[in-house]
């Protein structure tokens, strides 16, 4: 009696623990840095663009003109989507002109930057 | 008994409600609120609050009278938002991983609690009302103290300029309105927090289903006389224990939910005015120290936070000044408790009288039968 009620409790705890790290693993907001700046690296040049907006996992939206930087939300380990589009004079979407991605933030590096023009020639933001 | 009397029971049982009830009706046009907003006001505030009030129903149901230890829970419950901040957990997670965090606290507060009161039988109430103050002075020695140079807190927002101890107010965005935002229901321009109300239905079907399970039933035995359930061979202090053991964790949650809506948290104060406002609320609906009920918390959340927000405006427009108003706010809701537990007494000596006169073979009102 009293071992079943050990195992009792203890399945308790287990599943409150589980429970927790399911939490904190897909509840964890990434903050990181998405810039539309010339890209340089790997023997290229990438010229930054001029007017694009940037959605991460379809909740944080953000239009980024050329050599902007902003900080971004990623909620969650594991992979994220990321939308951009390019922006006409009025800074609406031009149709035709998007890419959408996927990406992981531990490819962006211990201090992760998303570069735009980078990702968006790429269709990754990682180089190639 | 004749009418007179069971008018005269009826009106002494109720009191304090009608009391509100009266004052309400004559505040509300003085005010000047559209009925719009109070009942968008109401509705925030019954999802708000309900969940803290309805954890004191557990320990008055064993007997222990309002748990004003209550603010352990609730201190538990902002040890769990202070972290699940510094670790930057967002939505609905963050607010399960709180309860989480905070629930073995809980669980151990209100154990400390539980058997402190045993050890005070009789006098629960006050016994519980000054354990509050003095675990507000450990969890205040702790969160100014301990937190960021014994506890880690890695998020400079947090934390004081000088390096350690957390901020006054923390602002709870990552959290915010993550639960009544839920499932979002417009009728007529009036936001209705659905998923709030969900899990507190859900509680309210816990309570009545727990009234009826072995402990529930043993809670009532020991709360309706402790020396008869001890010899019926329940186990009294463990009853008890556990009823506040339980009332803490609800205390905790309910915490929890109150800061999801509000947005902020006041490190140092929020816990303090959780017990006094959940207590006014449920003793507003007519609950006693001994009796309540899950209505009693409805109409009692309702009535006193009805008050709340009327009565400012209504002195605003009296007076010319708001701030009367704000007094009126504070005085009513400690002036409630003590007029709820002075009517308490009155109740029982006149309970004690009837049951005297009856026992002469008297009718209640002094003619004999």
């Amino acid at each position: 009696m009293k071992m079943k009620k050990i195992l009792v409790n203890f399945s308790i705890v287990l599943i409150f623990a589980a429970l927790g790290w399911y939490c904190y693993d897909h509840g964890k907001a990434y903050d990181f840095l998405v810039e539309n700046t010339t890209y340089t690296g790997d023997g290229q040049v990438i010229e930054s663009m001029e007017a694009v907006q940037v959605s991460i996992d379809s909740i944080d939206k953000k239009i980024l003109y050329a050599d902007d930087r902003d900080q971004a939300v990623a909620i969650g380990s594991g992979t994220h989507k990321a939308r951009l589009d390019v922006l006409d004079m009025d800074d609406k979407p031009i149709e035709g002109q998007s890419r959408i991605f996927t990406f992981n933030l531990s490819q962006l590096g211990k201090k992760p930057v998303l570069n735009i023009p980078l990702a968006y020639k790429n269709g990754d933001p990682v180089t190639k | 008994m004749n009418n007179t009397n069971k008018l005269r029971m009826f009106l002494i049982r109720n009191a304090v409600p009608i009391v509100f009830l009266v004052v309400s009706a004559i505040a509300i046009p003085i005010s000047r609120f559209s009925l719009d907003y109070l009942i968008q006001e109401m509705l925030i505030r019954l999802s708000r609050n309900s969940f803290l009030v309805l954890s004191l129903l557990v320990p008055i149901m064993a007997g222990m009278g309002l748990n004003f230890g209550m603010v352990l829970g609730a201190m538990a419950g902002q040890l769990g938002l202070i972290f699940i901040s510094d670790w930057n957990i967002v939505g609905l997670n963050g607010m399960v991983l709180a309860a989480i965090i905070a629930t073995p606290l809980a669980i151990f507060f209100g154990w400390i609690c539980g058997v402190v009161l045993n050890k005070a039988r009789g006098r629960e109430m006050v016994t519980s009302y000054i354990l509050g103050f003095f675990m507000n002075g450990v969890y205040q020695l702790a969160v100014l103290y301990g937190f960021g140079s014994i506890v880690p807190i890695t998020n400079s927002k947090l934390v004081l300029s000088r390096g350690y101890g957390i901020r006054n107010t923390i602002n709870l965005d990552n959290i915010r309105r993550c639960l009544d935002d839920l499932i979002p229901l417009e009728i007529f321009g009036i936001q209705i927090p659905v998923a709030t109300f969900i899990v507190i239905g859900f509680f309210c079907l816990f309570i009545v289903w727990f009234r009826k399970t072995k402990l529930g039933q043993d809670m009532r035995a020991t709360g309706q006389d402790m020396p008869v359930a001890d010899s019926a061979g329940i186990p009294v202090l463990r009853t008890r224990v556990i009823s506040i053991v339980i009332s803490t964790v609800l205390a905790c949650y309910g915490q929890i939910i109150f800061l999801q809506n509000v947005g902020t948290m006041n490190t140092y104060n929020s816990h303090e005015q959780a017990g006094v406002f959940a207590i006014a609320s449920l003793l507003v609906g007519g609950a006693s120290v001994s009796r309540a009920s899950i209505l009693n918390v409805f109409i009692g959340v309702i009535l006193f936070h009805l008050m709340f927000v009327v009565s400012p405006m209504a002195g605003k427009y009296l007076t010319g000044d708001a701030q009367i108003g704000e007094f009126f706010r504070v005085f009513v809701s400690y002036g409630i408790i003590s007029l709820a537990l002075v009517l308490h007494a009155w109740r029982r000596h006149a309970d004690r009288e009837i049951a005297r006169a009856q026992f002469r073979g008297q009718n209640a009102d002094g003619g004999t039968k």
